[in-house]
């Protein structure tokens, strides 16, 4: 624990990464008990990438594991099964819901090839990453368009939903950017860093949709009693 | 030097990308946001515009509920009203069992006591005689008796409120019964009144299927109409005019027509569009309700899927009604 404490220390950037998703994780636990299913997820989201971050790091600074190389492959998949269960709650459309389910389809063909016959286990799963991400956005930019077809919210910013979708667009927006331009020219190292700051941000704001949530049904059973 | 300006370049390119995708996501981020608030205000209208007519809606349904309510009454009172006009007729129709049944059952006492004598006398053969008339009398008494009842029947059924059903009936009795209520009905009412009918039925039509309490009703109103018109030309002639109603009915391959035409005054064009509607009269103000010929209509043509049609014959005077029934 000292080896890991020791080592997020050592940078500024690193400290509000891992604080943030350990804070996130936290801070849902208070209210995971009344929250809709779809909110369930998005805790799930948190908690996992706060588990497998953590506890990867861990394992590596103790030098049970020798890189987070291999550990990507699976990462990767299980966090985007829980985006598609997330999407596939929550958009109610009939080709909504088909085309989430082709973004999966594609998602999962994709990455079992990527992780047996191309790059395999030994390398990054950069190429699988890029994918999810990909697919990500597009998830996100469905929901919205599905939000404002079928005007489901009387207010929009009091919405943990939207705050969320918003979030998974902007960030995953922003690393289909950088995976394309490094495959051009080479982003500034600096970059890495924002992009830190930019994840911790967005499993704050996941953490802020699900007490959005919690907050909604609170008023919604007050109501109903 | 020259990997220092390159590396410059590539930063400078990459922030340019950078900021241009951040642009783009702010900027479909707020027009997310705005279209979203406007079709949410259309949406809003729409609920309310929605919530408006559903409210509307509401509102017409019971006012619909209540016109039917109030129809019901007025199908009522309307009856009512023609069993009004009825009564006199009735009276008259009812008096003539009644003489009869009582001059039959003075008769009968009259027997029985010469009975009584040619039994005192043994006299058998006039014992018998008697017994044989007596047995007359009594048939003719039950004979009136039931025609009284039948009256009777007639009258309440006409008075009924409730969904009648069909039932075979003779249409040619029930013309013939309806045309004398109606004649009579028209003499009690008015002592001046003075016109004559002619009754014309085929006797080739069989009993079939009609609601005879329905087809009474409109048969009544039309033959009253009749009456009523040609009672009034009668008035207002000083000429040598001969009042008459004819009535007549005739089979046909699938129906059978009624027919009631006056020589009376007739309806003018612009009435004889109206004549069916509800509330449409041309009689003086408390004589008729208006709802006599648009029950009539909804009797044949709802009631019994046929047709009632008018013929105006304003120009030689006069009326014709004809109902087709389908068999």
């Amino acid at each position: 624990m000292a080896h890991l404490i020791e080592y997020i220390s050592g940078s500024i950037f690193k400290e509000i990464y891992y604080y943030s998703l350990l804070l996130s994780s936290i801070f849902i636990l208070f209210f995971i008990k009344k929250v809709q299913r779809p909110s369930l997820i998005i805790s799930g989201i948190v908690i996992f990438s706060m588990l497998h971050n953590w506890i990867i790091l861990g394992l590596i600074l103790n030098g049970v594991l020798e890189s987070n190389k291999a550990v990507y492959h699976f990462t990767t998949f299980i966090e985007f099964i829980l985006f598609f269960l997330f999407y596939r709650n929550s958009i109610t459309s009939y080709y909504g819901k088909l085309w989430v389910l082709a973004g999966g389809v594609i998602y999962f063909a994709f990455q079992l090839i990527n992780s047996f016959l191309i790059q395999h286990f030994s390398y990054y799963n950069s190429n699988g990453i890029i994918i999810e991400e990909t697919i990500l956005v597009f998830y996100a930019l469905l929901f919205f368009s599905e939000i404002r077809q079928h005007v489901f919210y009387d207010n929009l910013f009091k919405e943990g939903f939207f705050w969320f979708n918003t979030m998974v667009l902007v960030f995953n927006s922003f690393q289909v950017f950088i995976w394309g331009f490094q495959g051009f020219l080479q982003t500034p190292l600096w970059w890495f860093d924002i992009s830190k700051i930019l994840s911790a941000i967005m499993y704050l704001v996941f953490a802020f949709a699900v007490y959005l949530d919690y907050l909604s049904n609170l008023s919604k059973s007050n109501n109903a009693g | 030097m020259q990997v220092n300006s390159s590396n410059e370049t590539n930063y400078i390119v990459f922030i340019i990308a950078a900021l241009v995708v951040l642009i783009l996501l702010v900027g479909f981020i707020l027009y997310f946001v705005v279209s979203y608030r406007s079709k949410q205000k259309d949406y809003q209208l729409l609920e309310d515009q929605k919530k408006k007519i559903d409210e509307q809606k509401h509102i017409l349904e019971k006012t619909l509920e209540e016109l039917r309510a109030t129809q019901q009454q007025l199908i009522h009172a309307e009856k009512m009203a023609s069993l009004g006009e009825l009564t006199a007729g009735i009276a008259h129709e009812i008096q003539n069992p009644l003489n009869f049944v009582t001059n039959f059952s003075e008769l009968s006492t009259e027997l029985i006591s010469e009975m009584k004598t040619a039994v005192e006398h043994h006299e058998l053969n006039e014992v018998l005689s008697l017994a044989d008339d007596l047995a007359l009398n009594m048939e003719k008494i039950n004979f009136h008796g039931q025609r009284a009842g039948s009256i009777v029947k007639g009258m309440l059924q006409h008075s009924r409120s409730g969904t009648p059903q069909k039932e075979l009936s003779d249409v040619n009795r029930l013309v013939d019964e309806y045309v004398r209520l109606s004649y009579h009905g028209m003499r009690a009412k008015d002592k001046t009144f003075n016109a004559s009918y002619d009754l014309n039925l085929d006797p080739e039509i069989q009993p079939f299927p009609i609601i005879p309490q329905e087809i009474g009703r409109v048969i009544l109103n039309l033959v009253t109409n009749a009456f009523f018109s040609v009672n009034e030309k009668r008035k207002r002639t000083f000429e040598n005019y001969q009042p008459l109603v004819k009535i007549s009915t005739q089979k046909k391959e699938q129906e059978v027509i009624i027919t009631i035409e006056d020589n009376g005054e007739g309806i003018s064009d612009e009435n004889a569009s109206k004549i069916f509607q509800p509330f449409f009269t041309t009689k003086p103000s408390g004589q008729g309700t208006g709802l006599g010929l648009s029950i009539s209509y909804e009797i044949i043509t709802q009631g019994h899927q046929g047709k009632i049609e008018l013929n105006n014959h304003l120009n030689q005077g006069g009326t014709s009604f004809t109902i087709s029934l389908p068999l």
